[in-house]
């Protein structure tokens, strides 16, 4: 396989602050590949040293092979797709999507045709004319895409790029990216702190915290394996039970014992464990589930295709679950004894 | 409530009256046989034809446009740079320079011309139309400036970042995007520093030599030559005219610039 | 000092930006020193020395010989008052006139408030000069106004009021200024929250009490800002007094301008000129406490 894109200990100082930290990750050719973390952990400066905006305080960047110190952002062979789109508003869509091929001088003729095969692409053939002002924000995106696209960049940054969008138009252009990232076969690196897009989109994620990564992994390793804390709490939120590990449960003051699959964290005596919500099932009676514990309900959200409870626990622990609505008999009230449970297999042991 | 109403009636006509009557009257003046109501011999372009004969009379006009010309050209440049800067960039003593800056604001026009008119003809230069330019000049930059200030506030850098990503260096980013969007503010700023020259008499009669800007002339002509002011009359409504056009012209630079 | 700015004088890449900074200010930089603050030093300096008349060398530094010169000589105290009581009378009487325009526009005017704004800045298209002469046909004890009210027989001989005197000086100064200040009043006045002068009305104050209570502290603002556009340049005025004055109506610029162009007395001159600047500063320094630095800037 080859690397398109290469971190190696790269860290970014702005005065005291540390906005990244030790960061290196390789990103393959032809991959989609995902920054996630909460806001403020690095992502955007991370990009901006992908694309030259920002040079490292230390460590080195490398795009297909080549050391990038001291290139200018406008020597890459990389394109950005800005978090606030940075469409030319003084330019109609063609001369936006046109600008970067008449800076490198190609042919006119050549221009029309590529400006024509990228609307095709993003679905909005006939829009050359128009003014930016005169674009729905999934327009915008669009038109913000296919003007870095259209230059054949070895790998395309993406800031964010669905962050102003609402819910349903986010949707739809997830699965417009997915389609895109599809047909151009370009290497995407793709930045944001929604966890449902990095989830949904991804080969493989980076996931940062405070300037520094935490977890790289594919998006099922990431969800079901979450190697720390931080990463198991941020991604899909999780209810974390700590206690003392003796032989093949792990017991949990107040609430008794959870059994867990034997596995290599038996050395450790407390053992922290992560239970996502949607892995624990909820009723009057449960049957052929490994724990099984009492619980309240003091809270319930009717969500559509999921009904999201808040069960105290006998240890006075509040946990989360997450019931779909599909073969639900009725929607517990609050304050209804209830029981909870879940297999061995969905505790997961956080190292 | 009747009442009230017949006072704010009044003052406001007695205020329009104030604003508008003077320079009415002066231009029907300029049509009328003598400076004097009522109407006599009404239109005449005698003041007109006096005017074309009066010798300087119109090579003033001539004088305003260049010494108007070079002040925009200059102060918009100059206000480009430091606009740019304050914005943009971080140097020691900002603070300094932009108290400087506002300073020939709050400064009557007497003590910064006669000062400026001292301090040249010690360094052994004459008054001319160049050093009512260099005065021009300091009476423009900082309203230039603080025009360009604002556009560039409003300015967002991911647009100019947008472009050298897709391969633009710097020069060509500055000539295809930066220009081109602070465009209304550099026109804004024109009009401004053109309007503060070509209406200027303190500043310019102070720094006047031999050649005169049209107010200077008519400036000297009221208090030298009076029996010569109707002429004047003439004069002053062409270059109303002109005003006018020039500020219809400027104003259609500006909405083209902006759509 | 927030962190971007601390980065500053750090990274080598933002060392290039401050660089390019000053390189960009320099020419205004100079330009600003070099035609402002360094003449009106030495303006400054010049007022405690005395001149060789001819040959402008110095001859005795320093010296407080000038500003004797103003302060004992009786003419030119005269001359000092006049133009402070002028300026005073100006700034209120075009302050007030602008207030009560804008005040009608804001508030008993409905449609196209701003082609009216606009139509009162329209006369000074043309220029100063201009309007200065305009006054002058329309001023004078033979001058338009006097004659059609002879002509038509009002009066018997010339208003003297209406010649070239102090009283037109004032006339013709409150006219060309009032238009130009109803702008930053109606800017104050346009942003006063009208449901506050409902609650005011609400809790029973009558209109008049409104008024004074509520929607003119709160156009304060305007008001100074105002001001400070009529105020500095009427005290510096010599043009106006020199048009429509007659010998009456000169003012202190008139003052400075003559020593300078006509008696070539720099160093007297130049002691007038720091007397003026000292009330000028005086005022803003007034002002600005008033109101506050912050906020006035943010109204102009
Ligand atoms: N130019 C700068 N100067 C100083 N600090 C900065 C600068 N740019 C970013 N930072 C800081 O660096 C940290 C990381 O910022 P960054 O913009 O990379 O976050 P992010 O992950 O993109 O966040 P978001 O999701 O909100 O966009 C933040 O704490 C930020 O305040
Ligand atoms: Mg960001």
């Amino acid at each position: 396989m080859k690397i398109d894109v290469e971190l190696k200990n790269v860290t970014k100082k702005y005065g005291e602050i540390v906005a990244v930290d030790d960061v290196s990750f390789a990103v393959e050719r032809g991959q989609f590949f995902s920054l996630l973390g909460p806001s403020g952990c690095g992502k955007t400066t991370t990009l901006r040293m992908i694309s030259g905006f920002e040079t490292p305080t230390e460590g080195e960047i490398f795009i297909e092979g080549k050391p990038m110190t001291n290139v200018p952002p406008f020597k890459r062979p990389t394109n950005l797709v800005f978090q606030n789109l940075a469409l030319f508003p003084h330019m109609n869509v063609f001369d936006n999507i046109a600008f970067g091929l008449r800076i490198k001088k190609v042919p006119e003729n050549e221009i029309q045709k590529r400006v024509k095969e990228m609307l095709e692409l993003v679905r909005l053939p006939g829009y050359e004319k128009r003014k930016i002002s005169q674009l729905s924000g999934g327009e915008k995106q669009r038109i913000a895409i296919v003007r870095a696209l259209v230059n054949r960049p070895a790998v395309l940054l993406l800031d964010e790029p669905l962050g102003p969008l609402d819910l349903k138009l986010r949707e739809e252009m997830i699965v417009e990216l997915k389609r895109i990232k599809r047909e151009v076969g370009t290497t995407f690196i793709y930045v944001t702190h929604d966890q449902g897009e990095a989830l949904t989109m991804s080969d493989k994620i980076v996931v940062m915290n405070k300037g520094k990564v935490v977890q790289i992994g594919t998006p099922m390793e990431i969800y079901e394996k979450p190697k720390s804390k931080f990463v198991a709490d941020f991604i899909g939120g999780t209810n974390f039970f700590e206690g003392k590990y003796t032989d093949g449960a792990v017991e949990v003051d107040g609430l008794g014992k959870i059994s867990i699959e034997s596995g290599a964290h038996v050395s450790k005596k407390t053992l922290l464990l992560s239970v996502k919500p949607e892995k624990i099932c909820i009723g009057k009676k449960l049957k052929k589930v490994d724990n099984i514990f009492d619980g309240k309900v003091t809270e319930s959200f009717y969500q559509g295709r999921a009904i999201t409870y808040k069960v105290l626990l006998e240890n006075d622990s509040l946990i989360t679950v997450v019931a779909p609505s599909y073969g639900m008999e009725r929607v517990f009230g609050i304050g209804e004894k209830v029981k909870v449970g879940w297999n061995k297999e969905d505790a997961r042991v956080i190292t | 409530m009747k009442k009230t109403n017949i006072l704010w009636s009044i003052v406001v006509i007695f205020a329009i009256i104030l604003a508008f009557s003077p320079i009415t009257i002066l231009f029907l003046l300029s049509l009328n046989d003598s400076p004097a109501l009522p109407l006599k011999n009404f239109p005449t372009t005698k003041w007109y034809e006096a005017l074309f004969q009066f010798p300087g009379a119109m090579e003033s006009i001539v004088n305003s446009l260049m010494v108007a010309g070079v002040t925009t050209l200059v102060a918009v440049v100059l206000g480009i740079c430091g606009g740019y800067a304050l914005v943009r960039t971080r140097f020691v003593g900002k603070s300094f320079f932009t108290g400087l800056l506002l300073m020939p604001m709050v400064v009557p026009y007497i003590i910064m011309g006669i000062s400026l008119l001292s301090f040249l003809l010690r360094l052994g230069m004459e008054p001319s139309l160049i050093t009512i330019i260099i005065g021009h000049i300091l009476l423009a930059i900082p309203y230039a400036t603080l025009v360009l200030t604002s556009r560039f506030i409003g300015f967002n850098i991911s647009l100019e970042e947008a472009a050298m990503d897709l391969g633009a260096d710097r020069l060509t980013t500055f000539r295809k995007i930066t220009l081109p969007l602070i465009m209304p503010g550099i026109i804004t700023a024109a009009i401004l520093s053109f309007i503060i020259s070509w209406e200027d008499v303190a500043m310019a009669v102070l720094l006047a030599g031999s050649q005169q800007t049209a107010p200077v002339f008519m400036f000297s002509l009221v208090t030298k030559l009076p029996k010569f002011v109707p002429i004047l009359t003439a004069m002053s409504t062409i270059m109303f005219a002109f005003a006018i056009v020039l500020a219809i012209l400027m104003r259609k630079a500006e909405r083209f610039s902006i759509s | 000092m927030n962190p971007r700015e601390k980065e500053a004088s750090q990274s080598p890449k933002t060392k290039k930006i401050e660089l390019r900074g000053i390189l960009l200010v320099v020419p205004t930089y100079l330009w600003l020193i070099v035609t402002f603050l360094i003449p009106v030093i030495s303006v400054l300096m010049l007022s405690f020395a005395e001149l060789h008349p001819v040959t402008k060398n110095i001859v005795s530094f320093p010296t407080m010989n000038n500003y004797l010169t103003l302060f004992t000589n009786l003419d030119y105290v005269v001359v000092l008052l006049r133009t402070l009581l002028l300026t005073v009378a100006v700034t209120i009487s075009s302050v007030g006139l602008a207030y009560a325009v804008a005040y009608f526009i804001t508030f008993k005017i409905l449609k196209n408030k701003y082609t009216i704004l606009l139509a009162f800045q329209a006369p000074y298209i043309a220029s100063y000069m201009m309007v200065l002469l305009a006054w002058r046909l329309l001023l004078g004890r033979s001058g338009v106004i006097n004659s059609l009210l002879m002509s038509m027989g009002l009066t018997s001989g010339p208003i003297e009021l209406l010649g070239y005197n102090a009283f037109s000086v004032w006339l013709v100064l409150t006219a060309t200024w009032f238009p130009w200040l109803i702008l930053p009043i109606f800017v104050s006045l346009e942003k006063i929250d009208r449901s506050l002068l409902e609650a005011s009305q609400d809790l029973g104050a009558s209109p008049f009490t409104t008024f004074l209570k509520v929607t003119f502290p709160l156009s304060l603002p305007g008001v100074f800002v105002a001001i400070l556009f009529v105020f500095i340049p009427t005290i510096g005025e010599f043009v106006a007094p020199a048009v429509v004055g007659g010998t009456t109506g000169l003012m202190f610029g008139n003052l400075i301008y003559d020593f300078f162009l006509k008696g070539f007395r720099w160093d007297i001159g130049s002691a007038f000129a720091v007397c003026l600047l000292c009330i000028v500063i005086l005022a803003v320094l007034v002002l600005f406490r008033k109101i506050g630095f912050e906020k006035l800037m943010e109204s102009l």
